[in-house]
């Protein structure tokens, strides 16, 4: 019988394609490269902005609002790339393995870039990997129900919720994701048992919540203030009363020692010179202090944010010590 | 009212708005039918170049894209079997048939037809119905979306006749692709072997590609011996465009129940094109006087599907324009722009913002028209493409299917898994396991998970967990139309049966 | 089709006890769907196998058709793949485009390896000007590249 050399050629060529192509992407350590001393003429080429979800979502927005601004600033074109999967975990793996070199940035959100890597050990990435440069806008998340609902007040919500355990259905985005963890603070600190009904994003739990499928929704605050006039926000996660809902008190002034918020905020590969984020730092830090633009997010129901790289560092350490906590307490 | 209708006809016929509108309809018919890119990634990339336009030409221009994205999928549809964007797949069904048969003008002609008449309905549907029609899509709860991916699947019953069990197999495999990847409900990783790159779940847009266009190029490639080197042989006819209007404007049911089933469906947050027309080529087949002609090549079959699949735009912009959520991804990226131009969806968009509404909502129509036009006088010129021959056209269709895949997350595992599929595909074919009800169970998949999982956790809340699945008014209409539909070959069967008792011989 | 019958409904069989032993391990709310899917298969599967085993076994002739070129479009899509990953897109592209266009046409001549080169480098040349520059969409560069800058 002759040697079937075609066949043998294909399986050959076949497993070491498969080999290759999945060697790009079997887990890694990302490396980590000497930083240079750059040349004083960053940025000379285009800078890609990654959005780690689809388009016409949240943060793609938000990265369309800040496109010019930035280009301005930085005298280069921005171009915005998507890369969705995992609820943003593709997007920041891909980060923590890009080149540093100052041309490449991610959009980031938190609490996911800590929540991801602390529940599942295959994320792709670890939160210390990832380099922020700037938080720009905050979406502290509020209770609501709509305003036929039977609770007027979030105490006679929690009076219910006592009286009937994991009746009140509450719509949230995500599985142990930001609004997940407020659920649970919010159980832990009033008592109570409700069922928590995830959703894939902001649009199906919001069509959920208004169409009756779920007696109470967790929402951002953007959500919420684009419904207003539909819905009554029992409580608030911010520090203060939000002059949206004036009658809406916080969480915390309920004692529940909660903030809860989806950040957003943008970074870079780990090793990318201290220059280069600095000069990212303040084109974004101009773009978070301008006046017009924080005004268009405030109507939008976004409170914006200007914190540099190193308050960004901060609070994401601090943030991820108490979602720690939390997560450690929800697996007992 | 009559006073806005006249004001939005003169932005839309102002010469700057119309040459945009008319420019994103051609965009969007390439970028259509490049296998790959999608209406959404259109939108996505031409959306930028928007910012610095008036809100009225900038959604002019959006509208007219995803218009023509939706037709422009059925030209690599109706021409190398592979859906230009998700929304064709049902035109491959008898699209590429008709290619096959040397009638590719034909099934152009159709599908452009189609799409225009189906995208005005849509348009006019939206105009008029839309505060009626934003009620129906709140009413879509989990046990809704549930039985109505249950109701898809039993869509895999009409299509594959031949063979239900192979059909139902597909439908089963598919179910279980969609299930790579992290669980929607939960959070946590299934068969992803630690890549992370799998855990976003495999690509529908990259499984398409490698189930619907590897297969037929290998098996064009197969052909190849000392003379015949062509797909098929296109002549070009005079007064094809004529023709086939003609015979379409003879089957009015057929295009209405198209472009209903296809706003319908566009209405319902989250189902786009993909389902519309395939829910609009399974109803063709049902009601059709001569159901075994499907699959052959025939032009009912490219009209249903793509009749609703522009009918779907429409659709899809009820609950975005009303309560900012997209009836279909495209819409997602309109909501973005409509955002950035500091408008907020809700009733303001159609009293403060009202002449911008009306002016796009009527522009999607004119829109539509125009696609039509052009999609005519481009049929002849696209089915040439037919006549390159083998040996060129196979290398460049896997060129274009590289790129189109790897475009969709600038991901190489992509291209490597389109390439894995089409090699599974080419064989599943060789074995008659038809793609469309894998892709089915791959389209479906997700939506029946979340369904059942979220209504179960609903059911747990309010005391029986299985109850809320048979306690809701819409769920039971759908319940009921799943067990007709998947009942239905044998319901056909024996009305074949009663009108052949008269004298001849039933089949055994 | 009898034999291909039963063999696919067996290894649907075999991928489908595998397919549950990936998922008994997880928690309920993420292993309930795949389990019910499972279940679905099993169930064709052994339909197909039944309908398969009371077939008649039928030898048909197929038609004599050049498996050949099929296996050279198949090993040629992964070197291809291959290739981009390690050259580049673009230079990939035009061997692939240039050396099949010829390997597929029942004339060989010199003129006709010119032709596919040809065809080749202006496919590449549309596309990358249309994606990289028009649409922004970068095309793979080829790690060979990536190491070298």
């Amino acid at each position: 019988m002759r040697r079937n050399w075609s066949l043998i050629l294909l399986v050959v060529l076949l497993s070491v394609t498969l080999i290759a192509g999945c060697g790009g992407a079997k887990q890694e350590e990302p490396k980590k490269e000497e930083p240079k001393v750059e040349a004083p003429k960053y940025p000379e080429k285009s800078i890609t902005y990654v959005i780690p979800f689809d388009a016409g979502g949240q943060s793609d927005v938000e990265a369309r609002r800040q496109q010019p601004h930035l280009e301005k600033s930085l005298g280069q074109k921005v171009l915005i790339e998507y890369k969705p999967g995992a609820g943003g975990a593709v997007g920041w793996t891909e980060l923590t393995r890009a080149k540093p070199d100052g041309y490449y940035m991610t959009g980031m959100n938190i609490p996911h870039i800590i929540l991801q890597p602390a529940q599942r050990s295959d994320a792709g990435y670890k939160t210390e990997d990832i380099n922020p440069v700037a938080i720009f806008q905050a979406t502290p998340i509020g209770l609501a129900v709509l305003n036929d609902s039977p609770f007027q007040t979030i105490d006679e919500f929690i009076a219910y919720a006592k009286e009937n355990p994991g009746k009140i259905t509450i719509a949230g985005s995500g599985t142990l994701s930001g609004h997940d963890i407020a659920r649970l603070q919010l159980e832990k600190y009033a008592g109570i048992k409700t069922e928590y009904i995830p959703f894939t994003g902001a649009a199906p739990q919001l069509q959920a919540f208004l169409g009756k499928h779920t007696m109470a929704i967790l929402a951002n605050s953007n959500d919420l203030v684009q419904h207003k006039d539909k819905i009554r926000v029992l409580a608030f996660g911010s520090t203060e009363r939000y002059e949206v809902f004036p009658d809406s008190p916080t969480f915390v002034e309920k004692g529940f020692d909660m903030l809860p918020s989806i950040d957003r905020g943008v970074a870079v590969p780990p090793g990318t010179p201290a220059d280069v984020i600095k000069t990212l730092e303040a084109a974004f830090m101009q773009i978070a202090n301008d006046p017009d633009i924080k005004k268009q997010m405030i109507e939008q129901g976004f409170v914006p944010k200007a914190m540099g790289q190193e308050e960004s560092k901060a609070y994401i350490e601090k943030t991820k010590k108490q979602y720690l906590e939390i997560l450690a307490e929800v697996k007992k | 009212m009559a006073e806005m209708f006249f004001t939005a006809l003169v932005h839309i016929f102002q010469p700057f708005n119309f040459l945009f509108m008319t420019a994103g309809v051609t965009l969007g018919i390439l970028v259509g039918c490049l296998p790959g890119l999608t209406a959404t990634m259109a939108l996505a990339i031409l959306v930028p170049f928007t910012f610095t336009m008036d809100a009225i030409p900038a959604l002019m221009t959006l509208g007219g894209i995803y218009s023509g994205a939706m037709y422009g999928g059925s030209i690599s549809a109706i021409l190398v079997n592979t859906p230009g964007t998700p929304s064709a797949i049902a035109t491959t069904f008898d699209g590429f048939p008709l290619t096959k048969k040397g009638m590719a003008e034909h099934a152009l002609v159709t599908s452009a037809f189609g799409s225009s008449i189906g995208g005005v309905f849509g348009a006019l549907c939206l105009l008029i119905l839309t505060p009626l029609l934003a009620s129906v899509a709140l009413k879509f709860g989990p046990p809704e979306y549930f039985w109505m991916a249950i109701f898809g699947l039993t869509i895999i019953a009409t299509l594959s006749s031949k063979n239900m069990v192979k059909g139902l197999i597909g439908g089963a495999l598919g179910l279980m692709i969609s299930t790579i990847g992290l669980s929607p409900i939960g959070g946590d990783s299934r068969f992803t072997f630690g890549f992370y790159g799998l855990a976003a779940g495999i690509n529908l847009i990259v499984a398409l590609i490698g189930f619907f266009c590897i297969p037929e190029v290998l098996a064009m490639v197969e052909k190849i011996t000392k003379e015949r080197y062509k797909i098929a042989e296109y002549k070009p006819k005079k007064g094809v465009p004529l023709q086939v209007i003609k015979e379409l404007l003879k089957k009015p049911i057929l295009l209405l129940r198209s472009s209903v089933i296809g706003t319908f469906v566009g209405i319902v947050p989250g189902a786009g094109g993909n389902i519309a027309a395939l829910v609009s080529y399974s109803e063709a087949v049902r009601w059709s006087k001569k159901p075994e002609e499907f699959g052959t090549g025939v032009i009912e079959g490219v009209a249903a599907a793509e009749t609703s699949n522009n009918a779907e735009v429409g659709g899809s912009l009820v609950p975005l324009l009303t309560l900012g959520i997209p009836g279909a991804p495209p819409a997602a990226v309109i909501l973005g722009a409509i955002m950035l131009q500091g408008m907020v969806p809700g009733p303001e968009l159609f009293t403060k913002y009202g002449e911008i509404t009306y002016t796009f909502i009527l522009s999607l129509a004119v829109a539509n028209i125009i696609m039509g036009f052009i999609g005519f006088y481009g049929s002849k010129f696209f089915a040439r493409l037919i006549n390159i021959p083998v040996n060129y056209l196979a290398p460049l269709i896997v060129f274009m299917s590289v790129i189109g895949s790897y475009s969709i997350r600038n991901n190489m595992m992509d291209v490597l898994i389109m390439v894995v599929f089409g090699v599974i595909g080419y064989f599943s074919r060789k074995l008659n396991f038809h793609p469309g009800p894998i892709v089915l169970g791959m389209i479906l998949g997700p939506f029946a998970e979340n369904g059942l999982v979220q209504s179960m956790l609903m059911g747990r809340a309010s005391g029986s967990i299985w109850g809320i699945f048979f306690t809701r008014p819409i769920s039971l209409i759908l319940i009921i139309m799943s067990v007709i539909s998947a009942l239905w070959p044998f319901i056909a069967a024996w009305r074949k049966n009663r009108a052949n008792k008269g004298g001849l011989e039933t089949n055994a | 089709m009898r034999n291909k019958n039963i063999i696919t409904s067996l290894l649907l069989l075999a991928f489908s006890i595998y397919a549950w032993f990936e998922v008994k391990d997880l928690p309920d709310i993420s292993s309930f769907f795949p389990k019910v899917c499972i279940g679905l298969l099993v169930f064709l599967s052994l339909m197909l196998l039944v309908q398969a085993l009371r077939m008649q076994a039928v030898h048909n002739d197929e038609e004599k058709k050049s498996l050949r070129f099929v296996k050279i479009l198949t090993g040629g899509i992964f070197g291809y793949v291959l290739t981009i990953f390690i050259i580049g897109f673009n230079i990939s592209s035009v061997i692939f485009l240039g050396i099949l266009g010829y390997v597929f046409n029942p004339m060989k001549t010199k003129k006709s390896l010119l032709y596919s080169f040809g065809i080749g480098i202006l496919a590449t040349t549309i596309f990358y000007v249309v994606f990289g520059i028009v649409f922004n969409v970068p095309l793979p560069e080829g790690i060979i590249f990536e190491k070298l800058s």
